[in-house]
């Protein structure tokens, strides 16, 4: 089988706003069909460089080409393939679900004799039938980003740019949205998709990690997760809190942190977990012993972040 | 076409939702009639004056009773002197007050010109210079037949006394020559602007504020397709307001079209349009609805006012402004109205104004074109 294009090439993107770079020489490319994840603290950039792959914003230096198409010569071809989901709520409020719907649809041109059975299509997989005639704006959360999501897709986009589809929706509904983008993906849709959710980056193909406007780490999940490093180790601490300020002090123990009355850190310069969960014992705490922990995304993505700061200092 | 119609009828279901602005859109035209119909009135509809008789004849209580009985002068009572007269125009009681000399009566009966003093409050230039000509008039007339009296009393023969050539006035288009005949199709014209202007100046911006705009931006939507969806449905509360307004002149003020209804109705869109595409131009530029507001309405209802020939004859504007005043759509419009309304005439000698009008919306449209940025 032979690589097709990719969806979406970004090379060396810089965005300035005055002395601020926003988005600091970011490259990346999405394959045809993949789920690419865009991982990254709040104002790291993510939502920029989605903007101006949407041809929102234009790029102080870089090149865009989406579809094989550059985003500074062809905008408006690219925006009849791309769908976009905003970060936040941005579909018209006094409009039913049924209404904005066919408006969008109208918009992107959408024939009108296939328009009608999309939107029941996409209602029915998206769970939206029952709120056909409820105001947008009189819906939750969770069923907003289904309607954003639905109605970024009735065009059949080439390309789909979510940024943070599932703030503020409950992991059921997460679940679901994550089964309807894998969905697509598998028939072809090449997908951009920020989050903050751990469990949502475990479901992309690929992941990028920005920080600061810049990119600074890129690969699988298990390639991502490898690089939180090995010598994770967790102890069940009582009480939490002074096992967490204990560990703090103790030299040779990085990142100590807790989960509910799980104390979890890395050991480093000669020292061992086992030590370490002795010397808490001494200080009055009561722990288990100490057991390895398989790092997660979440684990890489503190670490990488932390890293990094060190590289600044 | 297709997203156009779209943009449209997203547009009307926004109009349609919102109904306090709907009822507001289309009884605003109502009021306004009202409140300009019966407050701005040039006319003068009563004369208030006084009287300083030192003659003490019946040749001078002829006079004010005669004087009194003729519309509109109000008589409001004898002063001692002259100099009360200060008083008396200061307190705002009388507009004109009429001084008789002593002597009046024997010069009359002599055949000889007798002087009357009229003494007018000039501190409103309009309305003293209506009084003054009503009241040299009415009292010139009642003069005549004082003469008359006086000489036939004396058996003068009566063919001496009457004018040479007898000037007999017919006002066309506006017998009675109502300020309200004048206003009105002037009203519809600032109304219909106003409103146009008003409302097309929210509908881009809103959407950015609301932020909305990242979506539309996002679409494919060429900015020609979204310009013009949006300002459609504009045009059918237009032209509802055109029928509102025209019909509150009609029915409230007896100002009733002479000329064709057709013609009047279809220059009024092409004078919606104009006034739609400048709020548009300014809802492009503005980052929010009230600037976009503010500077529609200082772009559009101020200098109408005064340049449009509302209140003023565009002639006697000087000439650098009269070529701002051409740039107005309302001038143009306003010309088209009286036109219409009050002679009855067809598309003939007015044609020229309907081609400004539309080249005015072509010229706005382009200009809202070229600042729109689909950017955020």
């Amino acid at each position: 089988m032979s690589e097709p294009a990719p969806a979406i090439v970004v090379r060396d993107l810089v965005k300035r706003f005055g002395a601020f770079a926003a988005v600091d020489h970011v490259s990346l490319s999405v394959a045809r069909g993949e789920v690419f994840g865009f991982l990254g603290p709040n104002g790291c950039g993510k939502s920029t460089t989605i903007r101006m792959i949407c041809g929102l914003l234009g790029p102080t230096s870089g090149s865009i080409e989406v579809a094989g198409l550059d985003v500074r010569t062809h905008a408006e071809q690219i925006r009849a393939r791309v769908g976009y989901v905003a970060q936040f709520f941005n579909l018209y409020r006094d409009l039913t679900v049924y209404e904005n719907l066919t408006f969008y649809g109208g918009v992107y041109g959408v024939p009108r004799a296939e328009l009608r059975s999309r939107v029941e299509h996409w209602c029915e997989r998206l769970d939206l039938s029952r709120y056909g005639r409820v105001l947008s704006g009189e819906l939750s959360t969770g069923v907003q980003r289904s309607l954003a999501l639905a109605a970024a897709v009735l065009h059949e986009p080439a390309v789909l740019l979510l940024d943070e589809p599932t703030s503020g929706v409950d992991p059921i509904a997460r679940r679901a949205f994550f089964d309807v983008i894998g969905e697509l993906a598998d028939g072809g849709t090449s997908i951009l998709v920020t989050t903050h959710v751990m469990d949502e980056a475990d479901r992309c193909g690929r992941l990028a990690l920005m920080d600061r406007g810049k990119l600074v780490a890129e690969g699988t999940p298990s390639e991502i997760r490898a690089m939180g490093g090995t010598d994770i180790w967790q102890v069940s601490a009582d009480p939490p809190s002074r096992a967490l300020t204990l560990a703090e002090q103790h030299p040779g123990v990085d990142a100590p942190a807790l989960f509910g009355t799980r104390l979890q850190f890395r050991v480093s310069d000669g020292t061992t977990a086992v030590a370490v969960a002795q010397w808490l014992r001494d200080q009055g705490v009561t722990c288990d012993e100490p057991r390895p922990v398989r790092a997660t995304i979440e684990h890489a993505f503190l670490q990488l972040l932390r890293r990094d700061d060190g590289d600044n200092e | 076409m297709r997203r156009t119609r779209a943009i449209a009828r997203k547009e009307w279901i926004h109009i349609l939702r919102d109904k306090r602005s709907l009822a507001a859109v289309l009884t605003l035209p109502v009021v306004l009639v009202l409140l300009y119909g019966y407050a701005v009135n040039f006319d003068l509809n009563a004369l208030s004056f006084a009287l300083v008789d030192d003659d003490h004849s019946a040749a001078s209580r002829h006079l004010a009773e005669n004087l009194s009985g003729v519309r509109p002068f109000v008589f409001k009572g004898t002063l001692a002197n002259a100099a009360e007269a200060d008083s008396v125009f200061q307190r705002g009681i009388a507009r004109v007050v009429v001084v008789v000399p002593a002597g009046f009566e024997r010069l009359l009966d002599s055949g000889r010109p007798s002087p009357v003093q009229v003494l007018v409050d000039g501190s409103e230039g309009t309305i003293a210079t209506i009084a003054q000509t009503y009241t040299v008039g009415a009292i010139s007339t009642l003069g005549r037949t004082l003469t008359k009296a006086q000489a036939q009393g004396r058996g003068i023969s009566k063919r001496l006394l009457e004018p040479a050539i007898d000037v007999r006035v017919r006002v066309l288009y506006n017998p009675d020559l109502l300020s309200r005949m004048f206003l009105v199709p002037g009203l519809i014209g600032i109304i219909l602007m106003m409103l146009a202007a008003l409302l097309t100046s929210g509908i881009i911006v809103r959407e950015r504020e609301s932020g909305t705009f990242e979506l539309l931006a996002a679409s494919p939507i060429g900015p020609m397709e979204l310009l013009v969806g949006k300002m459609l449905p504009y045009l059918i509360i237009g032209a509802a307001d055109v029928v509102v307004a025209v019909g509150m002149g009609w029915a409230v003020f007896g100002v009733e079209p002479k000329g064709s209804l057709l013609l009047l109705f279809a220059l009024s869109l092409v004078y919606v349009l104009a006034s739609s595409a400048i709020g548009l131009f300014f809802s492009c530029v503005a980052r929010s609805q009230q600037t976009a507001m503010m500077m529609a309405f200082v772009a559009t209802v101020i200098p109408t006012m005064i340049l449009s020939g509302f209140a003023f004859p565009v002639r006697n504007i000087p000439l650098v402004l009269q070529g701002l005043s051409q740039m107005l759509p309302a001038t143009h419009y306003i010309a088209i109205a009286r036109g219409i309304i009050l002679k009855g005439i067809g598309l003939g000698p007015i044609w020229w104004h309907g081609l400004a009008l539309a080249l005015l919306t072509v010229f706005w449209m382009r200009l809202a074109l070229r600042k729109f940025s689909k950017t955020l």
